[in-house]
């Protein structure tokens, strides 16, 4: 929420796991993103 | 205001001790079989984030990496094949590296895929960073100035076939098409084929140098620009992301501050930050090993990045932890409300 204060024009944000994330644990994660906190941006 | 949500998956395979005691980046060596890994995974990234809402799935070009860390070398094939097997995803070029291709070889591919997905790959393009990669194909890197002269034609090229029916170009790298006969008459034009479907082409590139040339080409080609590493108040991206919106606006383009920009952040959601550091650290390590060799780590001494290879000095250098890279705000880790902030 700060940055989208910050960047008034900002629409676009990237997010994700660094090189040497297992499969398993992007999977998690993303999925946890996606539920616990994209909706607040909705 | 936020309204899309992409992730970028340069294109790692899962890696065996991992970790600045871990294995050393130099001894991996991946059997063809581990290194193929990177093809499924990129399809079950692809189903969950098509599943789930995100907006855009980032993949990454790169060449000849037998330690794992990034191996798909044909975004632009890949991303036809997840288009495929997912349903409203878009899968993003971040990014094709110009100086390894023929400009209008990386054109048609793209428009090809253009057509084939309705319009579903983004167009990305860069100037690379792995002398291993760019100078094996015969561009130059080491030499900034010449890559950066390069790069910029080929996108000049890249546009004007994207744009006119038929064009011409002659530049310092590139004479097209050639004075050459052809089937009576002597060619002067060439019509790219096919062109895209969906014009203009929405186009991203890496902000990296942020230098007034750089930016200037982008404004001048309305190319949309990714910034890694947070958005830190005071740090080094805010001014990136000032100096991007005054580009924008010499060229004519007057946008909101962030606007035309992705920014980018790494991130780990736990019950709470000390159990996030936890369980992302030894992640955070595998990308110190990864990219501090490649001088993608501000602020080491050449001891310390020489102390990243070797796995009985690299706890002892005072290298950057994953709590620094919180403070710094490049990283997100903790409970979803405190991301959320």
């Amino acid at each position: 929420m700060e940055i989208q204060h910050k960047y008034p024009g900002l629409e676009v944000v990237n997010v994700g796991q660094p090189v040497g994330t297992p499969q398993a644990v992007i999977l998690e994660q993303l999925e946890r993103f996606s539920t616990q906190v994209m909706p607040a941006f909705q | 205001m936020i309204t899309k949500f992409g992730s970028l998956f340069a294109g790692h395979v899962d890696l065996d001790n991992e970790g600045l005691d871990g294995t050393a980046a130099n001894e991996r060596w991946l059997s063809d079989e581990r290194l193929a890994e990177v093809f499924p995974k990129s399809e079950a990234i692809a189903r969950l984030m098509d599943r789930t809402g995100y907006d855009t799935f980032w993949l990454a070009e790169h060449h000849f990496q037998r330690e794992g860390y990034e191996c798909i070398p044909n975004i632009l094939m890949l991303a036809l094949h997840l288009c495929h097997i997912t349903r409203n995803i878009k899968i993003g070029c971040g990014f094709n590296i110009a100086p390894m291709w023929h400009p209008l070889r990386m054109a048609e591919d793209y428009a090809t895929a253009d057509w084939l997905t309705g319009g579903r790959v983004i167009f990305g393009v860069g100037r690379g960073y792995h002398t291993r990669e760019v100078e094996v194909f015969g561009a130059p890197l080491r030499d900034q100035d010449a890559n950066r002269e390069l790069f910029e034609e080929q996108v000049e090229i890249i546009f004007k076939s994207f744009n006119e029916r038929a064009f011409s170009h002659q530049g310092k790298y590139y004479t097209l098409p050639p004075q050459v006969p052809y089937r009576g008459y002597e060619l002067s034009e060439i019509t790219l084929v096919p062109r895209p479907k969906t014009l203009p082409v929405e186009c991203w590139q890496p902000v990296v140098s942020a230098s007034p040339r750089a930016l200037d080409f982008m404004a001048k080609h309305g190319i949309k620009g990714i910034i890694g590493g947070g958005a830190a108040p005071g740090g080094a991206n805010e001014k990136v992301v000032h100096a991007f919106r005054e580009a924008r606006a010499r060229a004519g383009r007057e946008t909101k501050l962030g606007g035309d920009l992705c920014i980018g952040f790494s991130f780990h959601i736990a019950d709470s930050v000390e159990q996030g550091i936890k369980e992302a650290t030894p992640f955070f390590e595998e990308n110190i090993k990864m990219f501090a060799p490649l001088g993608f780590v501000p602020g080491l001494t050449a001891e310390q990045i020489d102390a990243v290879a070797d796995p009985k000095r690299a706890r002892q250098a005072g290298l950057p932890t994953l709590r620094n890279a919180i403070k710094a705000g490049t990283w997100l880790v903790g409970p979803p409300e405190l991301i959320t902030e």
